[in-house]
């Protein structure tokens, strides 16, 4: 019975704690440019973001390590340094958008400038996770993003034909904007395979203390948690396609993107629309925080763990801290943090191979995971998915900046 | 003993490193540099493609701030958002409006603003409906 309500808090937050401020970003802005035809790549994102998450809990599962620590042990430092500074890198972009994103979303409520609510933000994020254990940080706020449901509700009410959103499911190339629509692909397809997800879910299969018993279970929650999680993130991208596309309003910045929910919701969409950013991004940020915080204490063999006292894992502590300053500094400088997500997105994409393939030997190695190395199947899925994800970021990237200029 | 690939007799360069390739690795050689030269010209090709996008992507973009304004305007004098936010998207969309291809247009936002701003919910009614008839 226990197991089955541990399944279902596992499904139900990783669906709340799904969406972030670059699927909330890269959807609406690609619903409203290109309609569904860009569906595929959040599909695309998902059946590898599943493999991945699955992979991740069955590695803490079997070997009992987290996914950084035993890169750094399987590879050693000059293996390591390389994909460890580009995902921290990434870890501090994103961050800087999650925080961009709450703030943006005080911004649209109250009218004061995005910029002045990036210290009390920060200190808030800094706050709770100096003080809360490990299940309200990843429970409470992944209970509170069920508000991002809301879009899946518009979908119904706007009542969007099966037939033509099944047609978004099929990767087409539009005849014009391909650049952009390339661009958008990739930031679609980086913001589902944010890697900061399955290092932060292999860590909390750590901290809670899953066994082998918590295998098919694991298996259950990557697989319907993600699922779920990816149909909010269509759903945003279908609201944009139906509401703003047809009255010809693209995605540039957030006060466009707030509109979507109002002709479906009303008055309730406006503020729904806020809470379902505000609140998203916020619990990314935490995750996103404790991420790095982990990946760094890991590395380097210190104490770590969002249970433990901050006083008993003083340089775990003080990394989330560092981090959240600094990208509170990035909110601070003036950013916009539209622009600022969207290429975080792709460059996500860009390094995903350097994050991912040294993950994926360790999956196939025996020594760590015994009998419970990884098909040929799931390696041949993702580094295909991965890989071409990279490769049509380097393209898009440019070509972006060429043409925005 | 050396690989039939390499002449072991014409070693010109880096002693211990054969200069001259056999007919296959030189032919695999101009297949790659074909390859990317292909890739290259499609790279070049989707820049220029990319920089002729740019004009009609400044006027989309401007179409598009132009509508924002109208829709804000109409949910704001339906009370379907609030006055903070209506003021706000307006006043971006004018900064958007006023430094892209179509400065003009900024001109009617800024008065959708004013009326926000009074409250002037009639005001706002008609601006919208004059600029819905042009």
């Amino acid at each position: 019975m226990k197991k089955i309500l541990g399944i279902a808090l596992g499904v139900v937050t990783s669906i709340g704690g799904f969406l972030d401020v670059g699927s909330i970003a890269t959807s609406a802005q690609a619903g409203a440019a290109f309609g569904y035809s860009l569906l595929w790549a959040v599909l695309l994102g998902t059946i590898c973001v599943i493999f991945l998450v699955e992979m991740s809990g069955r590695f803490s599962i079997v070997s009992g390590h987290t996914i950084t620590a035993a890169v750094r042990k399987r590879f050693g430092f000059a293996g390591f340094i390389l994909p460890f500074a580009a995902a921290l890198l990434v870890n501090l972009l994103v961050l800087a958008s999650e925080i961009g994103g709450v703030c943006v979303a005080l911004q649209l409520l109250t009218g004061i400038g995005f910029q002045v609510w990036a210290i009390p933000v920060a200190m808030a994020l800094w706050l709770l996770l100096w003080l809360a254990t490990f299940d309200v940080v990843e429970d409470g706020t992944a209970l509170l993003g069920l508000v991002t449901l809301c879009f899946v509700v518009a979908v119904f009410k706007l009542g969007a034909q099966p037939g033509e959103l099944a047609a978004g499911l099929v990767p087409s190339l539009p005849a014009q904007e391909r650049a952009h629509y390339l661009f958008l692909a990739v930031s679609v397809i980086g913001a589902t395979i944010a890697p900061y997800l399955f290092l932060f879910y292999s860590s909390g299969a750590i901290e809670d203390k899953w066994d082998k018993s918590w295998i098919t279970a694991n298996r259950v929650i990557a697989t319907s948690g993600m699922s779920f999680g990816a149909l909010i993130a269509m759903a945003v991208m279908v609201v944009a396609a139906l509401t703003l596309k047809p009255q010809g309003i693209r995605v540039e910045e957030y006060e466009q993107a707030a509109l979507m929910l109002v002709p479906a919701l009303g008055g309730w969409g406006f503020y729904l629309f806020i809470a379902s950013l505000a609140i998203a991004c916020f619990g990314a940020a935490l995750e996103l925080s404790l991420a790095t915080a982990y990946a760094a204490a890991q590395a380097f063999g210190w104490n770590w763990g969002e249970n433990l006292k901050p006083r008993a894992a003083a340089r775990f502590s003080m990394t989330y801290t560092v981090f959240i300053a600094l990208s509170a500094l990035i909110v601070l400088s003036g950013l916009n943090p539209m622009k600022l997500t969207l290429f975080s997105m792709a460059i996500t994409a860009v390094i995903l191979p350097l994050t991912v393939m040294p993950f994926l030997v360790l999956m196939n190695d025996r020594r760590y995971m015994g009998s419970h190395v990884n098909s040929r199947f799931s390696n041949v899925v993702v580094t295909l998915i991965v890989v071409l994800s990279a490769i049509l970021a380097i393209i898009a990237i440019p070509l972006e900046i060429i043409g925005s200029r | 003993m050396i690989r039939s690939d390499y002449d072991a007799t014409s070693h010109a360069g880096v002693a211990g490193y054969p200069t001259a390739l056999s007919p296959t690795v030189r032919a695999s050689a101009l297949l790659a540099s074909r390859a990317m030269l292909r890739i290259a010209a499609a790279l070049i090709l989707a820049a220029i493609a990319a920089c002729g996008d740019r004009h009609e992507q400044e006027l989309r973009s401007a179409a598009s701030w132009s509508k924002t304004a109208l829709v804000v305007a109409r949910y704001w004098t339906e009370g379907q958002v609030p006055g903070t936010y209506a003021r706000r998207a307006l006043e971006k969309a004018s900064q958007e409006l006023a430094k892209g291809p179509l400065p003009d247009a900024a001109e009617p936002v800024d008065e959708l603003r004013a009326a926000v701003e009074r409250g002037d919910r009639d005001t706002a009614r008609r601006l919208l409906q004059e600029l819905s008839a042009r």
